[in-house]
Parts: C-alpha cells; structure tokens; sequence
C-alpha cells in the first residue's frame, strides 16, 4: 500500500505551495489516474512516490517504508518503477536487450538472472523479436515499450508513470494502454498514470484531480456529467463525452456517460 | 508567395549500416495564407520534412522555394531562413536555451532595433497570449513544468511575427486551456496577420478544427492530400493506411454507413451533435 500523510510541498519560500495537508491511500493493483492543469503539481507528486522529492510536512510511505528514511530508499525505488516524461530521448544503447539489462547490471545481479528477467520484461510488452534491434530505429511508441520493459525488468510492484504517450500516435497510445492493462490484470501492477488525455483512463479506478494544493478523489462517471468543471480545471472530456453531453441536453436524449466510443454511441443512437 | 517542393529525398546516416530513408520524392505546394496540416504516424518523416524546407537538414535532391527563391540561395544572398520561418520545435528542450523566461523570448526581438520597453511590451504581450502572466519573465526556465515550457516555446516564436510560423507537434503536453489558447492563436493570427503555418501533428482532431488542408504521410511518402471532405470522402482506404479517425468522425462515418445522411465537412463534435439532432429528427418525427 501506498500512503500519503498530510503532505505539505513547496519548491521555494517565494513560491506559492503546490500541495497543502495532502492525503490519500493507493491499494495494490489499482489503476490510479491523476489529472490536473499545466503547473498544478502532477509531476511534482509523481517525485514524492519514490523519493525523488521529500515532502516539507507529513510523510510518505511505501509499504510502511517512509520516503523520507534514506535507508529505505534503495528498496523503495526497487519497488516503485518511474517512467520520466519522454524517456525514449535517454536510451543508449546499441541494442534493445543491453537497454532493458542496463539497470538490472547495475543493481549486480548474476548474468543467468538478467538474461531471464530481460526476456520476461521484453515478452511483456511484445518485444520480444525486437532483441537485437538498436532502439535509435524503433518508432516511439516502441521506444516507449522499451523503457517500460526497463522498468518492468526490476520487477516493481508500483508504477508511476508521467504522461507517458504525450509524444505517441493515437494507435500507439491504444497498443501501450493495452500492454499496461495486461500488466494490471496478469501481475496486479498498480498504476499511477498521469495525462492529459481523458480518453487513455477510461479503465481507471479512480481519478485523481491536482487542484489548488489539494489532491481530491473522483469516479469518472461522476466527472464526466460534470463537464463545465472539469473544462474549468483545464482539464478536456473525451470528445465522444463531450458529444454525448451536447446531445443529452436535448431531452429526447439520455445517453449513459459509461458509452465512451464511437461503436457503442452508433449502437445506442440506433437502436 | 508560397513554399514549394520538388522531388525532395532525405536519408539519414547516409553509407552506414544505420542509412534510412526518411522521405521519398515529396513534392508539396503550401500558399502564403494557408494552414497546411501534416499528418502521420511517429516515424513517418513529419519533422525530418520540416527541417529540411527549413535548411536544417540537407535533402540529398530534390528543390525547395520559399517565396520563389530557393532555399540554397539564401546562403548567398547572406539571407537567413528563419527570418521569414518561426519554428516551435517538437522537444522544447531543444529550443529553450536562455536561463530566464524574459531572455528567452527576447532573444529574437534583440534583433529588431526596437527599445526596452517595446522589447517588454512584446515578451509580455506574447507570453500573455499563451496563459503565461508576467510573474513568468523571472523564472528559470529550466524548472518550469512540461506544459509551462511548452507555452514558453510557442511565445518565443508568436513574439517574432514571422511571415511563416511551423509548428511541430505542438500540443503535445498541453493542458485544456493551453490548447485552445494555440488554436486561437493559430486562427488569429492566419487570419489577421495573414500568416502561413504549417502543423505537424499525429492528432488528427486538432489538425482538422484549424487545418485549411492537410496531407498524410506514410513512411516517407505523402500518400493524401485534401481538406475534411476529401479525408472524409476516403475514409475507408485512409483507414486501411492505419489513419485513426477522430471518435465523431468515426461516429460519422458509421452512421451514415447505417443509413443516416449526415453532412460532410463537420470540423468538431459540436457541429456533429447539432447535425445528429438534425438528422435525428428527419429519421424519427
Ligand atoms: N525544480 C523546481 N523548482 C522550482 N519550481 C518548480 C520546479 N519544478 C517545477 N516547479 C514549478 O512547480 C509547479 C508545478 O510543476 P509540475 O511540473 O509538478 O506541474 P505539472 O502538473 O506536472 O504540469 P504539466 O502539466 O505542465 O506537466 C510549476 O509552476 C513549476 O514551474
Ligand atoms: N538522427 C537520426 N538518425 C537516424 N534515423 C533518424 C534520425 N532522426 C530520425 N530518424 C528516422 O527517420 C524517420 C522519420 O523520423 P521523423 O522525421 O522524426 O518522424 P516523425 O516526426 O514523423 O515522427 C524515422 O524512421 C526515424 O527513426
Ligand atoms: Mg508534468
Ligand atoms: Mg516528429
């Protein structure tokens, strides 16, 4: 379990706080969406998950492990896996396999464990014919896989991810949203996914909004018959909700904010 | 007054076991007034285009004119391209490099022979024009957030009033209001300013609510060109070319496949929902 106490944050005196008396639990194997306006502090509390950032007041801890212990940073960074914005921009290697071991061979474990864990990672996000290839020629949403598989080789249990798709094409995004809900399903990976793209949390469980310091817990459903609010938070429905709000305030309309693609709002429009 | 292409080929790392083919034979024709889209998937050669019409890279042939001159000449003529061309950058990373906001869109007006206070009046009028208040000219721009330096990249460029702006990828990181601010921007300045753009994006939404026109590239190729009625009009073969329609075109596109007869040319889900209410009432009263 993840949980955050009370936690205050502030980069600087002179700038105004970014979380104030924060607190919320994440169970293992929920998926956990965290929306928020440019500058609201979602990339700041992805920092705090792992150590990354200490908060001012209050604690954070990772299966009882306090962040703010530097003995247990080591084993909380094990178990809490971090995927930076734009991650692919970092890989160095010349194949893809010596990527994904990369961190494995520093963590020093036996070359027989690497060698398997490597494989395990790679076939997890359907990488595995790609063993060979030099990452520099791979597409980005390949690329992405490739640092997922990074992270995924060190076997966490959580994982943060910060707006991992911004730089992917809409059928790449939808081939990594399903490689991490396979993820959830078959492994219980715990996900906490930031975006700005309402349409890729469709599955979460539930929605995190970053919001004057504060981090407030919501269902979709429930946000998404709240429109004008969610706009004003900087934060755009899907455009097949937006459709759909459009349309129900016609009164011969009432259709379910659950129909969230084109398909099914075919099959409801013609019934 | 135009951007022109002719038979441009790119490769990259050229005679080594690397060597890939970026573009293949494009020829493209951009007026002075246009909002030119171009669309494709990661990979398919949207910014190596771009910085080849702006001679950042070199195509190995082909020809490219920016008002009837060719690029080649510029040198020559001791002319700079990017006098004429604005360009956001696709990783603002790579184009923010002063230590401050103010400096940063400053950089290219200290050019202009204008005074301070013009030179402040447009920094703060540019980055208004992105959400950024004048509290952000004191920043380091090396610790603002993803959507902040995003902003922060298309001021730079808004402030220089170029007679072309390229954009690539430019909401990528963007929050709701961030992006409707750009696309206002993008209008605004086209239609005031007579500006010609270019967008590269893989988000076939935005580049159809501003777009005049857009084309699609494919591994290297420009495979289509037209505006939304002629995307529309191809949707099936466009689709089997792995383009991903947005969701109310896609709803479009089935319902008039059902029978329904929907209007072409709908640029947003606006204008889908009252042409639904429309034909909802044509089919059912
Ligand atoms: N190292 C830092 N020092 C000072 N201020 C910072 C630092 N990092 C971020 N900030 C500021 O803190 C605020 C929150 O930044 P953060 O990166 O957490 O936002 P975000 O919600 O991830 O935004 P975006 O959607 O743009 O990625 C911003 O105003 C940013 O400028
Ligand atoms: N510096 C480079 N060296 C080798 N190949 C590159 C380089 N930059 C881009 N490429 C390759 O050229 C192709 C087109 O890339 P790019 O223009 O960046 O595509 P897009 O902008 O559409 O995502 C891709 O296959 C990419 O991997
Ligand atoms: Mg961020
Ligand atoms: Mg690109």
């Amino acid at each position: 379990m993840i949980e955050f106490s009370q936690v205050d944050f502030s980069y600087a005196l002179e700038q105004p706080p970014l979380l104030k008396d924060v607190s919320f639990q994440i169970r293992e194997g929920e998926f956990i969406a965290v929306l928020g306006r440019n500058a609201s502090g979602k990339s700041t509390l992805a920092r705090l998950f792992n150590g990354l950032l200490l908060p001012d007041r209050g604690n954070v801890k990772i299966d009882e492990m306090d962040t703010g212990n530097p003995e247990k940073l080591f084993a909380i960074r094990q178990k809490v896996g971090f995927l930076f914005p734009s991650p692919d921009r970092q890989l160095i290697a010349d194949m893809v396999e010596d990527e994904v071991a990369f961190v494995l061979e520093n963590l020093g474990l036996p070359a027989s464990d690497i060698r398997e864990r490597v494989d395990a990672a790679l076939e997890m996000v359907a990488m595995e014919n790609y063993r060979k290839h030099p990452p520099s020629l791979l597409s980005g949403g390949q690329k992405q896989k490739i640092c997922i598989a990074g992270i995924l080789s060190m076997r966490p249990k959580y994982m943060v991810l910060d707006e991992p798709t911004s730089r992917l094409d809409p059928a790449e995004r939808i081939d990594i949203l399903a490689t991490l809900m396979k993820l959830k399903a078959e492994w219980g990976l715990t996900l906490i996914y930031i975006t700005h793209h309402v349409e890729e949390i469709v599955a979460a469980d539930r929605v995190f909004i970053l919001q004057n310091c504060r981090a407030d817990s919501f269902s979709l459903s429930e946000l998404l018959e709240k429109q004008e609010y969610l706009l004003q938070l900087g934060i755009e429905p899907p455009e097949i909700s937006r459709l759909i709000y459009l349309l129900n305030r016609d009164e011969r309309f009432v259709i379910p904010y659950e129909v969230v693609s084109a398909a099914d709002l075919v099959n409801f429009l013609c019934r | 007054m135009s951007i022109v292409l002719k038979n441009i080929n790119y490769t990259y790392q050229i005679n080594t076991p690397f060597m890939r083919k970026a573009l293949h034979n494009i020829n493209l024709y951009s007026g002075k007034n246009e909002i030119l889209g171009i669309l494709g998937g990661t990979g398919s050669g949207k910014t190596t285009l771009l910085q080849v019409i702006t001679g950042l890279l070199t195509p190995d042939s082909g020809q490219i004119e920016i008002d009837e001159v060719d690029i080649s000449q510029y040198r020559k003529k001791a002319l700079n391209v990017f006098d004429k061309i604005g360009m956001v950058f696709q990783v603002p990373e790579e184009q923010i490099f002063e230590k401050k906001v103010f400096s940063e869109v400053a950089f290219g007006l200290r050019k202009k022979f204008l005074s301070a206070e013009e030179i402040r009046c447009k920094v703060e009028g540019a980055l208004a024009s992105v959400g950024l208040n004048a509290d952000y000219c004191q920043r380091f721009t090396y610790n603002l957030s993803s959507g902040e330096k995003r902003r922060l990249a298309i001021a730079s460029v808004l402030a220089l009033e170029t007679e072309y702006i390229f954009f690539d990828e430019p909401t990528a990181g963007l929050d709701y209001e961030g992006r409707v601010l750009l696309l206002d921007n993008i209008k605004k300045l086209n239609t005031e300013k007579r500006i010609g753009m270019i967008i590269v994006s893989h988000d076939p939404l935005e580049m159809f609510s501003v777009c005049h026109r857009c084309v699609l590239l494919k591994d290297g190729c420009l495979v289509f060109s037209g505006d939304l009625t002629d995307w529309m009009a191809n949707y099936e073969i466009l689709t089997e070319q792995g383009m991903v329609f947005p969701q109310s075109q896609q709803l479009v596109h089935e319902l008039n496949r059902r029978g329904w007869d929907m209007k072409g040319g709908m640029k947003n889900f606006a204008e889908v929902a009252a042409q639904i209410i429309k034909c909802y009432d044509g089919r059912f009263h």
